[in-house]
């Protein structure tokens, strides 16, 4: 019997032993991968006798000279409508009421709240639109704030994406494909270049609630899909414990912590090195960044330092744990402190009804303190380096939904052209770029799909997308699958 | 070989030719196919060159050479008449080119006529072999077959010059140093606009190869245009010839550069647009233009600016760099591969005395430096000025004085400073203004005044100081909403009421009458407000400058009777259960979300409820709190009905309410309906009910079955 269980036993490592030369190594490769410092929060010798070629991967990231260091990712979920916030279309009020051609929409399929309805009436913007700064960009009366700031955006007005329905839409986004498992942009970065501070997550994310309706975001939107689970993102949450059990259990006290901490590391080691497990060690990570966070996250979160000329800039809504505004100025501080990705998510954009006035307490909610974080980081002198991102999952048709009246109608998701935003590093400023037709349904002149914007996003990160690769189940998989551009016109 | 008659004959017939071409070749027309013949010109002439070098060079070392091969007078006679041959030939090909136009200029005429020349000085020396007596070469041969070389090498590089252009051997030479400009000391033409002409079209328009009778290579010339005209407007780049031609598509023949030449790229393009655009001038620097100007935005795609330095140093020892990286401490290189680096220290209470001075082993590859929020002293500035290729330095919000900034000035290499948050003041600045790389200065923040910066920007236009956004001290921005705990609205006996508000120092004014809460009357909250009786809370946030918050409101309901047991007889919805029926009276409210858990949902079953009193009791009133959301199809019931009586088989109806629809831009998110019942003991109450069946016309969800979400009864 003892024998049958010790030769069971001797079986069992063998195959963890087999199962680490294929999966360790490549497993291996990603920790750190881009960051040499990583190595310096293992545990000495851990890694010793393993292959040499995880050096050679880390030479070989960034590909380029990075424009761009961070990301903030002013994530509008529910859809934004182009036509009320970037896209001016003045055909649409002289049509209003009148039928949208069928040759316009074309082979368009249509969610199931609008393909059984009769008619399609044209409704134009219920808000009025200015141009603005050098750039004369149209900007509705929505956004006063980023109207003021417009010279320092590139607006591209020409997105398009794949899904018509919310979540495999954010999930595209997110990850670049429309099913979840993938890797989300956030983790890929992580992966590729590392955290650039070791006392926070390299990907945090951030979710605010507006007045609208919407959907909730959920964590699989910020997962690590097949790379090590060390590149998830960290969600900090509103209210007195931003990072859900980071502190000490009541009665311990850091001291008797560190000490638990290297006796568990210890005891990990021993086992690594029996089974070879990758998870071990990423483990033993996430201890050691965890107990790091326990001084450097108070310090970041802590808002209350913040002068009053800031306080009024965000809006006093930035005092208030989990708003928008609030979320910003923290986006802003994680960034400041080498975040490498920080998501927010605000919620309330998906207007099927009632457009007018929730749309109005949407853009209420987000107008001030996005704009707020562009002249914040400008003045800083961050946003050279910052890519701060502004933009939903897809558009809204230019036809109503529901019943119309002048005050009052809704619109349906429209996946053919949606607007989104861009500052500061690597990017044009100031310009305006794409064209969707008289009637805001299809794009005219250079379209961005969403594999083009992670492209162009990952080359003002110093990374060629077709590059960046994980294999996993067989092949490579890349943030970008097998498409994308760069969109070169825009890059500064 | 012997030379022949015959072999003369043939060299003297092909001259003959040449002679006759040049002689008669304004009258002559080439055929297309012979055109083909012509174009082989710049393939076939690299034979005579090398035969013709081959034979001199045996030639130079006949008298060697005839010792171990006897006939080498006969290989040298062979390889001369092969070369003359093939000169004779390539030179009728060259001219048959030159009929195709587009060659004009000095180079061509000495190409051609040096070709000439060449062919015929070759016929008289190969005459000279065949008809020479003596058997020793005669001086004047030798004379003139070195002559002939050199005029081969000289007719080449003018060959040459016509097909490459100008400097194409010595232009490495030229332009070693690296294209990307100089921001502040760039002029628009000549460092922008001239060297895409140089690359793209002055292959053949150069003066030596002016076609359509364009030159490029100077201002004059360019202004002049050539035969079709102006080269472009100023100011009207779409009515500009130059433009033009340039967006013509690539098949259409009058598209520059034609098919087949290096195309210009669509930011040169612009970059050339652009230029027109701005008037087509000069002697206008590139810093005279806006950085969101097109013409600074696409000279800044075509050369770029940044980020393209050449470092020269070496790089420094990995294993150094990895011992100095510690969680505190992060080192990264530019990019891969790239010697430079950049350091950023994180964690204030990590930083330690040494901590800059460790990575001083490192310091000549450091050009990008982070000691943002540190608590530097004035040892570390002091240190900072061995790093002696540093290019970007941060020291937002650290201790740094005015003093200190003097070593700060030492570090020549300095670009870009951040001294945000530091005591910097103008006398500082003006000391670094003074270095002489320094190009951005981030000073939000600091002591520095912004009517002092105005001075310092006109002493040093190449600095840019930003000192962030003019904030308007008069600008009145309206507060947020003060919050209202705890969020439930029920109590039984009594209740306190706290408020809060996020920005310090702000007056929270409050009633509770309904009555509305201004700013000179209301009460001004100081510790928690104790009620006994139904109220409406209104409270508003008041700040000297700043404009005062929204008013935020919530009722609050005094439920003093809680039945003996209640009595659930529908089934609410399986999604929105709460807690059943012990949801009615434990005086929670239910949230904005109608999935929290203290809502009971229905929907297609209408609600009915029994409350239950072990001793007979009077109740004189009824609430119920319901929930309107009507975007979620949430609705009222039309209307509720409450019997009572003694017992469950012995009721009557009390009171029945029709519930009205409120429009939806005027809908409460949550509401009271509210009953007043006869003066009768009941045992029992029962609570009915009735939904519409569809949701009405006009109304979010039209046509479909609507939701009811109550979450508290209350009974007085």
């Amino acid at each position: 019997m003892k024998k049958k269980l010790d030769s069971n036993f001797e079986k069992e490592v063998r195959e963890a032993q087999l199962f680490q030369n294929r999966r360790q190594f490549l497993s291996s490769l990603s920790i750190g991968i881009g960051s040499v410092a990583l190595g310096a929060l293992l545990i000495p010798d851990l890694f010793s006798g393993k292959p040499g070629s995880q050096e050679e991967f880390e030479k070989a990231l960034p590909h380029f000279a990075p424009k761009a260091k961070r990301v903030i990712y002013l994530f509008q979920s529910g859809g934004v409508s182009q036509l009320e916030s970037f896209d001016h279309k003045p055909r649409l009020r002289e049509m209003m009421g009148q039928d949208l051609p069928a040759s316009i929409r074309g082979n368009q399929r249509l969610t199931g709240m609008t393909a059984g309805q009769a008619k399609f009436p044209l409704v134009g913007s219920y808000f009025d639109f200015a141009q603005y700064g050098q750039s004369r960009a149209w900007v509705s009366s929505l956004f006063p704030y980023m109207a003021k700031v417009v010279d320092d955006l590139c607006i591209i007005r020409s997105m398009h994406t794949d899904a018509i329905n919310h979540d495999p839409a954010i999930t595209f986004f997110q990850t670049g494909s429309q099913q979840g498992s993938r890797a989300s942009m956030g983790a890929w970065l992580s992966y590729g270049l590392g955290s650039e501070n070791q006392n926070l997550p390299g990907f945090c994310v951030l979710v605010s609630k507006g007045k609208g309706n919407g959907q909730g975001v959920y964590s699989k939107l910020w997962t690590n899909g097949f790379l090590d689970s060390v590149h998830q993102g960290v969600q900090f949450m509103g209210g007195p414990d931003p990072v859900l059990y980071l502190n000490n259990p009541e009665g311990t006290d850091k001291m008797s912590r560190r000490k638990l901490l290297d006796k568990l590391a210890e005891l990990n080691s021993m086992q690594y090195e029996t089974f070879g497990d990758p998870e071990i060690t990423a483990k033993v990570q996430q201890y050691e960044m965890a107990y790091r966070m326990q001084t450097s996250v108070p310090e970041v979160t802590d808002l209350s330092k913040e002068p009053d000329h800031i306080i009024k800039m965000y809006g006093s809504e930035c005092l208030v744990p989990g708003t928008y505004a609030a979320n910003c100025l923290l986006a802003r501080k994680l960034s400041e402190n080498g975040v490498r990705f920080v998501q927010l998510y605000h919620q309330g954009w998906d207007q099927h009804g009632g457009l007018p006035s929730e749309m109005a307490l949407q853009a209420k909610d987000v107008d001030q303190a996005s704009a707020a974080l562009i002249t914040d980081l400008k003045q800083r002198g961050l946003l050279d380096e910052t890519l701060v991102i502004w933009g939903g999952e897809f558009g809204r048709t230019n036809y109503c939904q529901g019943g119309l009246t002048v005050d009052n109608y809704g619109r349906d998701h429209h996946p053919r052209c949606f607007s989104i935003w861009m500052a500061g590093g690597g990017i044009k400023p100031g310009i305006v770029y794409g064209e969707t037709d008289e009637l805001g349904y299809n794009i005219v002149k250079n379209p961005v799909h969403v594999h083009d914007f992670h492209a162009t996003i990952l080359h003002t990160l110093g990374i060629d997308h077709e590059k960046l690769t994980y294999k996993h189940l067989g092949r490579r998989y890349r943030l970008t699958d097998v498409a994308g551009n760069v969109v070169k016109d825009i890059l500064a | 070989m012997t030379l022949k008659n015959s072999h003369f004959n043939i060299l003297l017939g092909l001259n003959s030719f040449i002679v006759f071409f040049l002689i008669f070749e304004e009258k002559i027309e080439v055929p297309v196919f012979l055109q083909v013949i012509g174009r082989m010109h710049p393939l076939l002439l690299h034979f005579p060159i090398v035969l013709l070098i081959i034979s001199w060079l045996i030639f130079l070392f006949r008298n060697r050479l005839e010792k171990e091969v006897p006939t080498i007078k006969s290989i040298i006679n062979t390889l001369f008449f092969i070369s003359s041959l093939l000169t004779a030939i390539t030179v009728i090909m060259g001219l048959m080119l030159s009929k195709e136009g587009g060659f004009e200029g000095s180079s061509y005429d000495w190409h051609k006529y040096g070709g000439v020349f060449l062919s015929i000085l070759s016929l008289g020396l190969l005459g000279y072999l065949r008809f020479r007596k003596n058997k020793d070469y005669h001086p004047v041969f030798v004379v003139g077959i070195n002559i002939t070389v050199i005029l081969l090498l000289m007719v080449g590089h003018f060959g040459a010059a016509l097909t490459h252009g100008e400097d194409f051997i010595s232009s490495p030479l030229i332009s070693k140093e690296s294209k990307a400009l100089d921001v502040e000391n760039a002029m628009v033409f000549e460092d922008a606009v001239l060297p895409i002409f140089q690359a793209k079209c002055m292959g053949c328009h150069n003066s030596n190869k002016p076609k359509g009778g364009l030159i490029l290579s100077d201002s004059t010339a360019i202004l002049k245009g050539g035969k079709n005209g102006k080269l472009f407007i100023a100011g009207n780049p779409m009515n500009s010839l130059m433009i033009e031609r340039l967006l013509l598509d690539i098949e259409n023949q009058h598209r520059m550069p034609p098919k087949g030449k290096p195309q210009l790229t669509i930011d040169e393009i612009a970059l050339l647009r652009a230029w027109v655009k701005s008037g087509g001038k000069f002697n206008v620097p590139l810093a005279a233009f806006s950085e969101q100007d097109t013409l600074f935005q696409s000279a800044k795609s075509v050369y770029g600016f940044q980020g393209t330095e050449n470092y020269e140093f070496a790089a420094a020892d990995e294993d150094e760099i990895k011992k100095l990286i510690t969680p505190y401490r992060i080192i990264h290189p530019l990019e891969a591969g790239s010697p430079a680096l950049d350091v950023n220290f994180y964690g204030k209470d990590f930083f330690k005395s040494q901590s800059l001075s460790e990575i001083l082993p490192i310091a000549e590859q450091v050009v990008s430096l982070n000691l943002s929020g540190m608590p530097i002293n004035k040892e570390d500035i002091q240190t900072l000025g061995k790093f002696k290729n540093l290019g970007t330095l941060n020291l937002n919000n650290t201790k740094l004085s005015n003093e200190n900034v003097q070593s700060l000035s030492a570090i020549a290499s300095l670009k870009n400073i951040s001294l945000i948050g530091t005591q910097v003041n103008k006398s500082g600045l003006e000391k670094l203004a003074k270095m002489p790389n320094l190009r951005k200065l981030y000073v939000w923040n600091t002591a520095v005044k912004l009517d002092e910066l105005d001075a310092i920007r006109k002493a040093f236009p190449k600095l840019r100081v930003d000192a962030g956004i003019k904030f308007d001290e008069h600008q009145k921005l309206a507060l947020t909403v003060p919050k209202i705990s705890p969020a439930r609205s029920f109590f039984q006996k009594e209740m306190l009421l706290s408020l809060s508000h996020p920005v310090s120092g702000v007056q929270l004014r409050y009633t509770l009458d309904g009555s509305n809460p201004d700013s000179i009357t209301a009460s001004i909250y100081k510790s928690p407000i104790r009620i006994q009786k139904d109220a409406r809370l209104r409270v508003k946030a008041i700040k000297e400058g700043w404009l005062p918050s929204n008013e935020v409101s919530q009722d609050f309901y005094a439920a003093f009777i809680i039945p003996n047991k209640v009595n659930l007889e529908s089934k609410p919805n399986r999604l929105y259960k709460a807690r059943k029926e012990q949801s009615f009276f434990d005086l929670e409210s239910g949230g904005n979300n109608h999935a929290d858990g203290k809502w009971l949902g229905f929907q297609g079953n209408d609600l009915s409820a029994s409350m239950f009193f072990d001793t007979p009791i009077k109740l004189n009133f009824l609430a119920l709190s319901i929930k309107q959301e009507y975007n979620q199809h949430i609705y009222p019931p039309q209307y509720i009905e409450v019997w009572g009586g003694t017992d469950t088989s012995n009721m009557k109806l009390l009171n029945k309410v029709t519930v009205d629809l409120e429009k939806a831009d005027k809908m409460r998110k949550k509401r009271m309906v509210t009953f007043n019942l006869p003066d009768l003991k009941v045992s029992v109450i029962r609570l009915k009910t009735k939904h519409y069946a569809k949701i009405p016309e006009g109304f979010a969800g039209t046509g479909n079955p609507p939701w009811l979400f109550v979450d508290e009864i209350v009974l007085k």
